[in-house]
């Protein structure tokens, strides 16, 4: 009896036609050997060239894949493995980098971070005690005292 | 008819309490006396070393010590932590009257106990002027954990000891360890050490452990080991300057089957009264712990950090001391 098969997304002339056994022919024919768009089926390839095309609707992606059969298996192969292998080193390298990176940060925050952080804060007072000794014993008028970084207000300059 | 200067003798002003509660509490390993050659105790072997690597602790701590008199010096202490329960230790100090040295004296006698019951003692007594014997027990929920008497012979240049620990006479196990350490010449130690346990859980009923030890002291550093049946352990101690100092360290235990090195060193900045001390290890574990005075109130306080990264495991700890 007559069976129709459905082609996936190829619902534009086969279904809608009426289930002959010609296009039968040719929907089995089409169905079986879809990388080979010209093949032809039995007596209906000269009439239905423009159907054959419309009948196997690829897409793109799938007829620019099809090309790549025009290169030798050997070739393919290595070109597949090539690329791969560098995608993983790639995001293995990111992830070592990552690892090593946090490590030596946050190694050296427990580490370093306390020691630098008392010798700054030694230095800024260090040199803030020096401005302070020099507006003192420096050429200093008799106006002004030490500046205090906010502990106590400025004197007012006495005029 | 000159000038007497009537001067009234002037009476000895007792040290504040806390310096003179506090300063004897670890017997100096030190030599002594002037020609003395003493090596000082076994125990202090790799002293030097393992006071550079920093001892991290975790959660919040406040410490309030507080000296009663010259002799007797009371400590309370509250922890606040995640890995073990909160709780409240009171300690206790009572230093002799057996003056020594101007910066010894005996007996000593440290504890601190818990509201539980834990109990941590230890006294150290000076039997006689070359003879010091320690004894340290602990307990823990009703039951003696861990006893430890020690027995120190100083010689003129070289140290016997001879320490029991946990003597059950009641099962029959113990452990006795002797160690000797001989100055042989002006910078090189050279010691044995032999540890015997017995007991019924032993195989065989007792086993016994023998080991060599050595130190050399060079000028600014110093390097010393161990090395015998339980493993090898070596340590090297340097002074690169008068506020750096550096120490590393291998350790290999035969019976465990692994061997940890690590290394640590200590930075003190005396104009910001801060002492850091940092470590690292073949763990990959990092640790530091930062210890500012707070001029000029008797204040402490103490950051502590360890960071494990295998585990990825972060410990915090925050310290303040007062007195």
């Amino acid at each position: 009896m007559a069976t129709l098969i459905e082609l996936p997304g190829s619902d534009s002339g086969v279904a809608s036609s009426e289930v002959t056994p010609e296009s039968q022919d040719e929907v089995r024919a089409s169905s079986a050997d879809i990388t080979l768009p010209q093949v032809p089926s039995a007596d209906t390839a000269d009439i239905t060239d423009l159907e054959d095309d419309e009948d196997l609707d690829e897409s793109l992606l799938e007829r620019v894949w099809g090309l790549t059969e025009m290169f030798p298996d050997r070739l393919r192969s290595t070109c597949s493995s090539t690329v791969s292998t560098s995608l993983n080193l790639l995001k293995s390298t990111y992830e070592l980098s990552r690892q090593v990176v946090w490590v030596a940060v946050s190694s050296s925050v427990i580490l370093f971070a306390p020691v630098m952080f008392e010798l700054e804060r030694l230095n800024v007072e260090e040199m803030m005690k020096q401005d302070r000794n020099r507006l003192v014993f420096g050429p200093g008028s008799a106006v002004s005292g030490p500046p205090t970084p906010g502990l106590m207000p400025p004197p007012p300059p006495a005029r | 008819m000159g000038n007497v200067q009537a001067s009234g003798p002037a009476p000895p002003a007792p040290p504040p309490p806390t310096a003179a509660a506090a300063a004897p509490l670890p017997p100096p390993a030190a030599p002594e006396k002037k020609e003395d050659d003493n090596p000082g105790p076994m125990e202090d072997l790799h002293k030097k070393c393992k006071d550079v690597f920093p001892v991290m602790f975790e959660g919040g701590k406040f410490m309030l010590n507080k000296g009663l008199s010259n002799h007797f010096q009371v400590s309370h202490t509250v922890n606040f932590s995640t890995i073990q329960p909160p709780g409240y230790r009171f300690g206790a100090t009572f230093v002799g009257t057996q003056q020594v040295s101007p910066s010894e004296a005996y007996p000593v006698m440290l504890g601190d106990i818990d509201p539980s019951g834990n109990l941590n003692a230890s006294i150290i007594h000076q039997l006689h002027p070359s003879v010091r014997a320690k004894f340290v027990a602990q307990i823990q929920q009703s039951k003696w954990q861990a006893t430890q008497l020690t027995l120190d012979w100083r010689g003129t240049n070289h140290t016997t000891s001879l320490t029991l620990g946990n003597v059950d006479l009641v099962n029959g196990s113990g452990v006795a360890v002797t160690h000797y350490l001989q100055q042989v010449t002006k910078r090189l130690a050279l010691g044995t050490e032999l540890a015997y346990q017995y007991g019924p859980q032993v195989p065989g009923g007792h086993i016994a452990v023998h080991s060599v030890a050595g130190r050399y002291t060079g000028d600014n550093f110093t390097a010393s080991g161990t090395l015998g049946g339980t493993g090898v352990h070596l340590c090297y101690y340097q002074k690169a300057t008068e506020h750096l100092q550096f120490g590393v360290e291998l350790e290999t235990s035969l019976r465990m089957q692994e061997s940890v090195a690590s290394m640590a060193y200590q930075l003190e900045i005396p104009k910001a009264n801060t002492v850091f001390r940092g470590t690292l290890d073949t763990n990959w574990t990092v640790g530091a712990v930062m210890e500012k005075k707070l001029m000029p109130l008797p204040f402490t306080l103490a950051l502590s950090a360890m960071l494990n990264h295998p585990k990825n495991q972060f410990r915090l700890g925050c310290g303040f001391i007062i007195g």
